[in-house]
This record gives C-alpha cells, sequence and structure tokens, in this order.
C-alpha cells in the first residue's frame, strides 16, 4: 500500500521536463532522483516525503523514451504516479522499472496538492483519504500485470531466459 | 478476416494466423536499434539479465548520433564501454563517428528496414522508418536490452487510426507543414497507443524523404507506430540499399479502424508550432514576428537532402541577419555528401552559417547549440516542449525548412515569401 500526499501537475507534462536532456548521461541514481521534475518544478524532490504521489492531467510523459525519466521519479521517492492519461513509451517504462501507475482521469482531476492518497496498485484502487472518494482503475492486461507483481521486467525476463518472452500456446 | 497493416506484420512475427486490437503478443524482432548516448544502460540492463549473447549481431544496430563526436569525457567514457560491447558480440551494425547520421535517417539508409519489417528501438522516434512501409516502435532501455536477450518483445497490438492526405499544397509549404497542420488536427494525444496509417494522393506523390518527414512526427500526436502505403517510389528507393527480400504490407480496404482522417492540404500555409508544443501550429503570418536568436535546419524530422534544397533555395544570395545565429546540420553523411555536390553546403557557408556534423546537433538540448535563458529559437525538429533544446527559460518554435531559412535572414519570425519570394516551379519538395 502506498500512502502519501500528492502533487498536482498539469497535461501533457514531457519528459524534456521531467528530466532534462542534460541529465540522460548521469549514472548515480541518487543524482537523477534530485534532478526530477526540475523543467517543470524545480527544487520539487527536497520537499517531497517518499511514497508521496505524482498527480498528472492528460497524456502524461510525452516526448522522448528516456528510460530515466520514471527512474528519476522513482529515486526522487514517488511511491506511484496518478494521471488522467499517459503518454505510451513514459507508461510501458514505468512498468519496466516497477514504478506504479495509475490510469485514473476521475481520480486525477479531484486530486488537490497534499490530498492524502491511499493507493493499492494491486488492485488498482485509489482512495482519496482527505475527499473520503475511492477510484478503482481497469485492470492492466494479464501480461502487463505479471511484470508488474514482479517488481518490472528485468526479473520477469530473466525468468525466461533460454524461453520465448512470452509464453506461447500451449506452453505448459 | 480484413486485416489492418499493424495487424498483418504483428500476426507474421509473432507466428499466428490473425491477431486483433488489444491482444498482447510475443513477436520476434528484425532489427533492436539505438543511440549511443543510450546504449551503456541498456548494456548494462542485458548484464544484469545474465545474458550472454545477444540474439543475433547481425540484427542490432548501434548508431552515434546523440551526442558524438563526444561532447563530454564521460560520452567519450560511454562509447569505450559501447564500442567494447559491440567487438565482443560481433555485432555489425556499429555505426560510429564519420559513418554516422541521425539514427533513423542512418538506419534507412543502410538498408536496415523494409517494409513489413518489425524493428524496436530506444528512441521516441523510432517509427521514422514507417515512411518506408516498417513497422518500427520505440521504447526504453530496459526492453531494449530485453529485446537484445531474446529477439523478441511484448507488444499490444494497437487500434489503427486512417488518416487519408489529399492536394498539393502550394507554394512553400512542404511536408513538415502538413505534419504540423496533422498535429494540431489531432492534439498531442490524438492517436496514444495507435498505430496511425497514411494513405491519399499527397503521400503518393511525395518523395521518400517527405514521407519520412510525415512518419517522423507521428509520435508528436502520440502515435504507438505508423506508416506510409509502400509502392514503387519505396520500391525505387530501397533498391540498391536492401537485398533481402521484402513484401509491400498493407491493410486490406475493408479492414476496421478505430477513426478514419481524411485532410485536404491544397490550401496549406506554412505553419508554425509556437512554445512549447508541436500542436500549437499557426499560419507564420501569425506567428508574431519575434526576434529569433538562433535558428537550426537537421534532424530526423528535417535534415535531409530535400529539406536542404528548400532552405538554400530561400538563402541562396542572402546572408543571416547579423543578430541571429543559423546551424545547419545535415542528418547524415551521405546526405552532407550529396549537399556539397549540389552547392548546397556552400551556400549555407555564404550566408553565414555554421554547417555542423551529421547527427542529432542541439536537438534534445545535449550539445552544439543549445539555447540561453530567454532566447528564442525556431527549429526544424519535431517537438519544442519547455526547455527541450536547452534553458527551461528559452522559447522554442518548430517549422519546415523554408520558414526557418527565411527566419534566419529576417532575423525574425518571416514567411519564405516575404523574404525570398513565390516558391520555385518544382515546389518546396
Amino acid at each position: 500500500m502506498i500512502d502519501g500526499a500528492a502533487w498536482i501537475l498539469g497535461d501533457n507534462v514531457s519528459t524534456d521536463e521531467i528530466l532534462p536532456g542534460r541529465y540522460m548521461g548521469l549514472t548515480d541514481l541518487a543524482a537523477l532522483g534530485r534532478h526530477a521534475l526540475e523543467g517543470v518544478v524545480p527544487g520539487l524532490p527536497a520537499r517531497i516525503a517518499p511514497g508521496d504521489v505524482l498527480v498528472g492531467g492528460r497524456n502524461f510523459g510525452t516526448g522522448s523514451s528516456r528510460e530515466q525519466a520514471p527512474v528519476a521519479l522513482r529515486e526522487a521517492g514517488f511511491g506511484a504516479i496518478v494521471a488522467a492519461s499517459f503518454a505510451r513509451i513514459f507508461f510501458r517504462n514505468c512498468l519496466n522499472v516497477g514504478l506504479p501507475v495509475l490510469w485514473s482521469p476521475t481520480a486525477a482531476a479531484e486530486a488537490r496538492e497534499g490530498d492524502r492518497l491511499l493507493i493499492d496498485p494491486a488492485s488498482g484502487t485509489i482512495r482519496n483519504v482527505t475527499r473520503g472518494t475511492e477510484h478503482v482503475v481497469p485492470p492492466l492486461p494479464a501480461f502487463a500485470q505479471a511484470i508488474v507483481a514482479g517488481g518490472g521486467l528485468m526479473p520477469y525476463a530473466r525468468a525466461r531466459l533460454g524461453r520465448t518472452l512470452v509464453p506461447r500456446a500451449g506452453e505448459s | 478476416m480484413a486485416q489492418t497493416f499493424v495487424e498483418k506484420v504483428l500476426a507474421a512475427h509473432a507466428g499466428v494466423d490473425a491477431v486483433a486490437p488489444g491482444e498482447i503478443v510475443g513477436a520476434r524482432l528484425d532489427m533492436v536499434v539505438s543511440d549511443e548516448l543510450s546504449f551503456p544502460e541498456v548494456v548494462e540492463h542485458f548484464r544484469e539479465l545474465g545474458a550472454e549473447r545477444v540474439f543475433d549481431p547481425a540484427r542490432v544496430c548501434v548508431i552515434a548520433d546523440h551526442e558524438s563526436p563526444a561532447r563530454t569525457i564521460e560520452a567519450a567514457d560511454r562509447m569505450v564501454v559501447t564500442r567494447a560491447f559491440c567487438r565482443e558480440q560481433g555485432i555489425e551494425h556499429l555505426v560510429d563517428v564519420g559513418q554516422a547520421g541521425v539514427m533513423h535517417v542512418t538506419l534507412a539508409e543502410r538498408g536496415l528496414v523494409a517494409p513489413g519489417e518489425l524493428i524496436l528501438g530506444y528512441d521516441s522516434h523510432m517509427l521514422t522508418a514507417g515512411g518506408a512501409g516498417a513497422l518500427a516502435v520505440g521504447v526504453g532501455a530496459t526492453d531494449a536490452a530485453v529485446a537484445l536477450a531474446f529477439g523478441e518483445a511484448w507488444l499490444r497490438v494497437p487500434e489503427t487510426v486512417r488518416v487519408t492526405i489529399e492536394g498539393t499544397p502550394p507554394g512553400w509549404a512542404g511536408p513538415k507543414d502538413v505534419a504540423l497542420l496533422l498535429c494540431r488536427q489531432l492534439g498531442q494525444d490524438g492517436c496514444v497507443y495507435r498505430a496511425v496509417e497514411i494513405d491519399g494522393s499527397y503521400p503518393a506523390a511525395l518523395g521518400m524523404d517527405g514521407r519520412f518527414t510525415l512518419a517522423n512526427m507521428a509520435i508528436e500526436v502520440g502515435a504507438k507506430t505508423v506508416a506510409v502505403r509502400p509502392d514503387e517510389t519505396t520500391a525505387a528507393w530501397l533498391a540498391g540499399r536492401v537485398e533481402r527480400d521484402w513484401q509491400p504490407v498493407w491493410s486490406d480496404p475493408d479492414a476496421p479502424v478505430a477513426a478514419e482522417h481524411v485532410v485536404d492540404v491544397s490550401g496549406l500555409d506554412p505553419l508554425v508550432a509556437l512554445p512549447h508544443a508541436p500542436d500549437l501550429g499557426v499560419p507564420v503570418g501569425e506567428a508574431g514576428g519575434d526576434h529569433v536568436d538562433q535558428v537550426f535546419i537537421g534532424t530526423c524530422t528535417n535534415g535531409r537532402l530535400d529539406d536542404l534544397r528548400v532552405a538554400a533555395s530561400v538563402l541562396r544570395g542572402r546572408t543571416v541577419h547579423p543578430r541571429t545565429r543559423l546551424l545547419v546540420v545535415p542528418a547524415s553523411p551521405e546526405i552532407f555528401k550529396a549537399a556539397l555536390a549540389e552547392g548546397l553546403i556552400a551556400t549555407f557557408l555564404e550566408a553565414g552559417a555554421v554547417v555542423g556534423p551529421p547527427g542529432c546537433g542541439p536537438c534534445a538540448g545535449l550539445h552544439m547549440g543549445v539555447l540561453a535563458d530567454g532566447e528564442v529559437g525556431i527549429a526544424t525538429s519535431s517537438r519544442n516542449f519547455p526547455g527541450r533544446m536547452g534553458s527551461r527559460d528559452s522559447r522554442l518554435l518548430v517549422a519546415g525548412p523554408a520558414v526557418a531559412a527565411a527566419s534566419a535572414v529576417a532575423g525574425r519570425v518571416a514567411s519564405p515569401e516575404e523574404i525570398a519570394g513565390p516558391a520555385p516551379a518544382d515546389g518546396a519538395s
């Protein structure tokens, strides 16, 4: 269960803003985290508490495929991202790096800065404790759920080495 | 049953007869691609996975375009890692400094994409290969590493959006202006998770350069992938580049699609996308005429020979405004050589431009011409999100090569007609 305060951003936040290009070469994960969202709200990572929740509008994470963007958000301490909708590559990268993402137009529209959110990624439930509401996100495809349940694509793929990545029909 | 382009290609690569939108498939990959800035990250994940050999060293391509020649010591170190891994694994297509252009341009020029092939790459503009009728999908580092090990990716079969473009724009408006029009009409998230297919009399009359421009910009409406209908123009371009057999693949006419758009471009004026998004296009006359500090002509969107020809036709016999800098970056060595032979490079230099080495240039704010606080830039690249080309407090506009070149001469956002008169009779390509 993720329990944290909501930080609100708008529509079409790009990965150029989530992690500006000049930091893409950083290999120190903590340093990536310190620069998270520098193109939107500089200094935000210093103000958040671990487990806080980023709430975006439509098309969150648009643009560049840089995987450092979700890694930076994870390293900054965000426990999950809730948005009205997500850009495709960013969403997929979040699943792969083990950062829970919840696609909920209603929860995103309702949340205000500082609202306390309780999130259960496994069941896709978002409780806004401040407002006394609950939102349930449609489940991911079964294959994507398996990746998330294992903590990202790496553990899943490691267990499949020597076979096909996606089980073929008839595989026991 | 009638199938779309993307369904046919994914079914063929998953080894099944048919697939349907929403289904997840494991698809065999014809090519896995990365740039050099990101590749060490991919290598690290590959090692972490415990994989020992890449699935097929002939089907991996790494191109030194984002930060080469090395912009810093760290970049030079990254390239050492990349070269060592490619040697160790016998990777044939490591395209290093001297041979490398922008990855999406170089990949196609080297014959590594063909109609109906499935390409996975670590870059959002990967789908540019759809200009040649390939199915190309952008992913991140972890997916790329897993693809290197398995030669396979998990992909959700996307719904298709059919875009039919009819007519011929008058004057200076070209493929980039058509792409900006589509961005404005469909919106930044208009095709998220969808495959876009481009058809109609306009793309059919375009050369490959313009088709790649149209395909490239599909990511700016959120598309997962895109394809332009392959035809004899495609075949002629691939001849001499691709030696293996390939078959054109296209949607059955009665295949169900999620949405259909018909766009008439016959009255289109050149457009400029205002800060800070590519879907904010307005006719150049309404763009405000702001002073422009820097103009950048290049990238996987508009750094091809047709683009350089258009820019040179505006710049010939004129000079860049004294308070404006013009950067021209041919997208590949092949294009650079052709531009040199045609005298285009001389035109740029005489006008006062600096001509950079093939690659991404300053597009992603990485090196060779980033913008300072408060500066205004206009670029032929695909996107102008806040801070994209440098400072978070810079302002970036996006346009085609004709508007960019005219703005370099005027020192402000200007129309090519105003600076250079009517477009040449053979059009702005």
